[in-house]
């Protein structure tokens, strides 16, 4: 019972940043709700396993849904192709009745990138993980990170502008 | 990156995400069912294995051929009723390939993780030597959006040593057929075959997907590294050729349904699978 109670305190501080990262790589909150919940509950079945090896258990929950997301963009994506524009609607953002203010946000430049890359860039500058801990996240090697990191900023300075080209510095 | 953190935590901060909602106690009640239905197949499992031995072992001492129906057993993909999923290398006993089966008729469910496995290990080569089996099952890992395929997972030791693939069973997409200019290729079915590759993902390195003719698509997912045990992906090798990946997703022993009973004997031959994380 104490272990459960331990569950649902983790579950119930980390869902919302879980669901973060999860709208972060999908873009749609429905599937992010989806993909947090399936996170949690496959998190409540290896919990004594977590305790009893004193495992960090929201990096095992990061990469529990790292995992499920990475897999559902690899199945999804036979029919899908990147593109380098934005699509006409984008949903759920905070510029959605903003007509006027076409200037592009973070959340959209992300958007751009491939899945990986995605991943890379959020994990090692919106979760500040080391290049080392990226990699074995997401299961390349560390000289991919480095290249798929500056690569991927590159690509969001060019989309973003000079004037916001001091993210990156 | 100081400020790239801020610009989309405000960023985050402006949006109006749905709530959250009874998440986390939707999540606590899935998380319990699918202890008890785990428990309830172990307990179910280990019943029919000790049946399965008492009849087998009353079969030898009377003469009644229970040998021969083992080994027909375990050739013909019912699962073998002794074997369980174990951490210790088992090598594979199959005498010849299964030979193609009708899809199975009659009440149908989505094929489980242990029935998966259970026509992997029948479908491979004899000789080849696997462990550490993992499975999920329909839309248990991934949820109602994501991949609701069930999957199984299993090490290969090979003379170069360990390798890790994952084997998918799910429906194929009626508009995704692909053309020899993608790639494809017929086997000796005559069912499409692709082959993907992912070189900078060690868990996806070669992808090898057959569509069969009664709409099922088999993905063996082979890794040139391990599963993530916790805290890395340890180094691997790639368990089979691209041939031998083919042969075993075109086998027509796979089905993306099953019925209820091959559900059982395959969680009877497999009491205690551990999920895939």
């Amino acid at each position: 019972m104490r272990r459960e109670e331990e569950f649902t305190a983790f579950a119930e501080a980390g869902a919302v940043r879980l669901r973060q990262i999860a709208y972060l790589m999908c873009r749609d909150w429905h599937l992010a709700q989806d993909l947090t919940q399936t996170t949690l509950t496959k998190m409540y079945l290896a919990w004594p396993r977590i305790t009893r090896r004193d495992l960090d258990p929201f990096g095992y929950a990061r990469k529990v849904l790292l995992n499920s997301l990475l897999d559902h963009k690899r199945l999804r994506s036979s029919g899908e192709v990147a593109v380098d524009r934005i699509p006409d609607r984008i949903p759920d953002t905070v510029h959605e009745s903003v007509s006027a203010d076409i200037r592009l946000t973070l959340v959209d430049a992300l958007a751009l990138l491939s899945p990986r890359d995605r991943a890379i860039v959020l994990l090692r500058y919106w979760e500040d993980h080391s290049i080392e801990a990226t990699a074995e996240m997401v299961g390349v090697s560390i000289s991919v990170v480095k290249t798929q990191s500056l690569r991927a900023l590159n690509t969001l300075r060019a989309h973003l502008g000079e004037d916001r080209a001091e993210l990156f510095a | 990156m100081k400020d790239f953190r801020s610009d989309l935590s405000d960023e985050l901060s402006a949006l109006t995400p749905p709530p959250l909602g009874d998440l986390v106690a939707e999540a606590t009640r899935k998380g319990r069912r699918a202890r008890r239905v785990r428990s309830v197949g172990q307990v179910a499992g280990s019943a029919l294995a000790l049946t399965a031995v008492a009849v087998l072992f009353g079969g030898q001492l009377h003469g009644t051929g229970g040998k021969g129906e083992l080994a027909g057993a375990a050739a013909g993909g019912t699962p073998a009723a002794t074997a369980t999923a174990s951490p210790s290398p088992k090598a594979a006993t199959a005498t010849a390939s299964p030979s193609p089966t009708a899809s199975p008729s009659g009440d149908q469910v989505h094929v489980s993780g242990a029935a998966v496995l259970a026509t992997v290990l029948d479908a491979l080569p004899a000789g080849i030597t696997t462990s550490d089996y993992a499975a999920n099952n329909f839309a248990e890992a991934h949820g109602q959006y994501g991949t609701e395929s069930p999957v199984a997972q299993v090490n290969v030791h090979t003379a170069k040593g360990l390798g890790m693939m994952r084997i998918f069973v799910g429906t194929a997409n009626p508009t995704g057929k692909c053309t020899a200019d993608t790639g494809c290729r017929l086997d000796k079915y005559g069912q499409e075959v692709r082959v993907d590759h992912v070189s900078d993902n060690c868990i996806q390195n070669t992808l090898v997907s057959v569509r069969h003719a009664d709409g099922t698509d088999v993905t063996v997912q082979m890794a040139s590294c391990l599963a993530w045990d916790g805290k890395a992906n340890k180094p691997g090798v790639v368990p089979l050729t691209e041939e031998q990946a083919a042969d075993l997703a075109g086998n027509p022993a796979f089905h993306d349904m099953m019925t209820p009973a091959q559900g059982a004997a395959a969680a009877a031959r497999f009491p205690s699978l551990p999920q895939i994380y």
